[in-house]
């Protein structure tokens, strides 16, 4: 069993079985955050691949500055960026028009329906995300999940502050509908009228 | 953290953040290996070329400096020939007369000189002076000696101060090819065995005129005499270091008796004679020995090693011997074609580390029975017919993946013939030649793992060893031969080697070629 400092020592010399420990011991962790911005399996399975050999490769510069797996995080999220600029070659982002409109955002009730939708799957809110356009998804995880501000959000993504905020603001709407649709198939208003 | 952040963003983050519910399938990882394998192969690579490049460019720098230093010391030489000799100085200056026709372009000529040097003067009957030799030739004018050979003669008709000098002559010649002006190279010593050492040559062939009052007085008799052996005995075959260049061998002979400076005005003459031979061999035969000291880059299409995953293979650099006979050709302008047979010898060590499995994991129990006629009834057993086991069949196939390193030193035995063409050049005692061409090799032996693709392993020499028999090479290659003497020199530089086919046979999957940098040092003898 490796410690984390041997795991790292091993992969920057290049250790096959350092790189394989690292891999087991991550890769259900990462291949998550791709399945967050990927559009399906296939393409999180590819972007996992490519972020690790990015994180193999780049081992080296791993100072020990922060946390390890917050660093392989990092690298693993910019992947899945690039490689959706990639193959979207630009995101879908609607600015016409969007730049100054932001939905407004319901609170009202809110943390009640929470502790409702508390209870879904993570499998489940996992499928919500997979369904989110490209552009309200992307944001979404960024500010809601990587927790980044729409400043640094926008200097990513190349895009104004106000279009993440519209983004991220319609993102929200999205999936609210979603997880009441899905509540009222499942569990309809009886089970939300006993929460309220 | 955001201020703005609402409760919904909140559940995603505690539900996705850390989310494992889903793993990624196991083709992943052979795909990252493979694509490691591949990256580190490339990296490895560049960095051994980068690595022996610069050994190969440090190599080549210092050998394009030597030859810029020692052609600036010929120049240096040649411009400051206006000097008289001094002791133990070598002269050099151009060979002007050496027109096209004497210096024939037979492999063989001979330029008889005219002889201007013969005279003898008697000066004294008890009083002798010898004189042997001087080169006093038409073309010795251009040799800077025959100042000197006119000055011997007016010294020898003069009385001088009584004393014996002794000094020595001797001439050589190099003449590197037709379009560089031949070098003369005129050495004068004083031999050890002189009773009177001249410090200087010239001191010796001054002048030292006894005037007419001291002829009168009676002095000239008795201390005016001077006894000069001019040894010039420059008989000597002077062979240049290389061969294969024009060499000039100088042949002259002058034994002179000067006698009596009382019987000034008798001038016997004795007839000289003064030869000059070049030769020029176009052919050279060597021998050599050298160690290589390779950066091989393995150039591969990975195939799909059936029963091996996570293959890797770490290539060390390698390490060739090279022993062999060379026949060079050269032409005037210094064109070279060179060829012959040589033994190589290559070794290089591999790190192979891979995991393998057998077949699928299978475990059987296979019970096959039948009814057969009770044989011994008994009221326990009554029954007319029981069941017997016909067959057991039991196996379990172990097939549980295996992490294997094989440690190979794989080395390959040719004879390899060069087929070189290139440019030659001679500096003082280094030879420098650059060639490029084709090696043809032929397998002599090997002993190496490989991939059997019928068996699925890593295998050794086999029935069905694939290693081709005949290999083609591109050669480039640049080389200082410092010549210790006219046989035995060191080899020094680096060489750039290129297999234009697989090492493998043709039906076998996998193409591997090797670049290989390479600096090489040996030794090498000139017959």
């Amino acid at each position: 069993m490796y410690s984390e400092e041997e795991l790292i020592s091993g992969c920057v010399k290049g250790k096959r079985s350092a790189q394989k420990a690292l891999y087991d011991l991550y890769a259900s962790r990462m291949f998550g955050i791709c399945l967050r911005y990927a559009r399906n399996r296939d393409d999180a399975e590819d972007m996992l691949q490519e972020g690790f050999i990015k994180i193999y490769s780049s081992m080296s510069s791993f100072r020990g500055q922060g946390s390890f797996e917050g660093w392989m995080k990092r690298i693993m999220v910019n992947n899945a960026l690039n490689m959706l600029r990639k193959n979207a070659k630009a995101f879908l982002f609607s600015e016409l028009n969007e730049s100054t409109y932001v939905v407004p955002d319901e609170t009202e009730n809110e943390n009640d329906l929470m502790k409702l939708y508390g209870e879904i799957p993570p499998q489940i809110l996992m499928k919500q995300i997979a369904a989110l356009p490209d552009g309200y998804k992307v944001v979404f995880n960024l500010y809601a999940i990587e927790d980044y501000s729409h400043k640094e959000i926008g200097e990513m993504l190349n895009i104004s502050e106000n279009t993440s905020k519209s983004q991220l603001s319609r993102a929200r709407k999205y999936l609210r509908k979603r997880l009441e649709e899905l509540i009222s198939v499942e569990n309809p208003k009886p089970l939300i009228n006993e929460q309220r | 953290m955001n201020n703005d952040k609402l409760p919904i963003d909140d559940l995603f983050k505690r539900a996705l953040e850390n989310y494992t519910q889903e793993e990624p399938s196991n083709h992943v990882w052979s795909v990252i290996s493979k694509k490691l394998l591949l990256q580190n192969f490339a990296r490895l690579s560049i960095f051994k070329i980068n690595a022996w490049t610069a050994v190969s460019g440090v190599a080549a720098a210092a050998l394009v400096t030597a030859v810029i230093l020692f052609s600036g010391q010929d120049e240096k030489t040649v411009s400051e020939n206006k000097i008289a000799p001094q002791k133990n100085q070598t002269i050099s200056q151009p060979f002007d007369s050496a027109s096209e026709e004497e210096i024939s372009s037979e492999n063989t000529s001979t330029i008889n000189l005219k002889t201007e040097s013969s005279e003898i003067r008697e000066v004294s009957e008890n009083n002798t002076i010898v004189h042997k030799g001087s080169g006093l030739t038409k073309t010795a004018e251009h040799l800077s000696s025959k100042q000197i050979a006119e000055e011997q003669r007016m010294e020898t008709r003069l009385p001088v101060v009584e004393k014996v000098n002794t000094f020595e002559a001797t001439q050589e010649k190099t003449l590197a090819n037709e379009n560089v002006k031949p070098v003369v190279e005129q050495k004068i010593d004083t031999p050890e065995k002189s009773s009177n050492i001249v410090e200087k040559p010239q001191s010796a062939i001054q002048k030292t005129e006894v005037t007419q009052e001291q002829k009168e007085e009676g002095k000239g008799d008795k201390s005016l005499v001077e006894t000069i052996v001019i040894r010039p005995d420059v008989q000597k075959e002077h062979n240049t270091k290389i061969k294969n260049e024009l060499i000039q061998n100088n042949s002259l002979s002058i034994d002179s008796t000067i006698r009596s400076p009382k019987e000034e005005g008798i001038f016997p003459k004795k007839k000289t004679t003064a030869s000059v031979t070049y030769d020029y061999r176009h052919w050279a035969v060597d021998i050599f020995t050298s160690f290589n000291f390779n950066s091989k880059k393995s150039e591969w299409s990975v195939p799909v090693f059936q029963n091996y995953y996570n293959f890797q293979n770490k290539e060390s650099n390698a390490i060739s011997n090279d022993f062999g006979l060379e026949l060079t050709y050269k032409t005037r302008p210094g064109l070279v074609f060179k060829t012959g047979i040589n033994y190589s010898t290559y070794a290089d060590k591999n790190d192979m580390d891979f995991m393998y499995k057998g077949a699928d994991t299978l475990f059987y129990i296979y019970i096959d029975t039948f009814w057969a006629p009770n044989p011994n009834p008994t009221p326990q057993n009554p029954d007319l017919y029981i069941k017997v086991i016909d067959t057991l069949l039991l196996y379990a196939v172990d097939s549980f993946p295996r992490y294997k390193t094989l440690n190979a030193l794989n080395q390959y035995h040719y004879y390899e013939i060069p087929l070189l063409m290139g440019w030659s050049q001679k500096y003082k005692n280094i030879d420098i030649e650059i060639l490029g061409g084709v090696s043809i090799g032929f397998l002599a032996g090997s002993n190496l793992w490989y991939y059997d693709p019928k068996k699925g392993f890593l295998q050794t020499e086999g029935k069905s060893f694939p290693i081709r028999k005949t290999m083609l090479n591109l050669s480039l290659r640049m080389t200082a031969i410092y010549n210790f003497n006219n046989h035995t020199g060191f080899i020094f530089g680096p060489a750039y080697r290129r297999n234009l086919n697989s090492i493998f046979e043709d039906d076998y999957p996998l193409d591997q070629r090797f670049n290989s940098f390479s600096v090489q040092f040996g030794l090498r003898y000139r017959f």
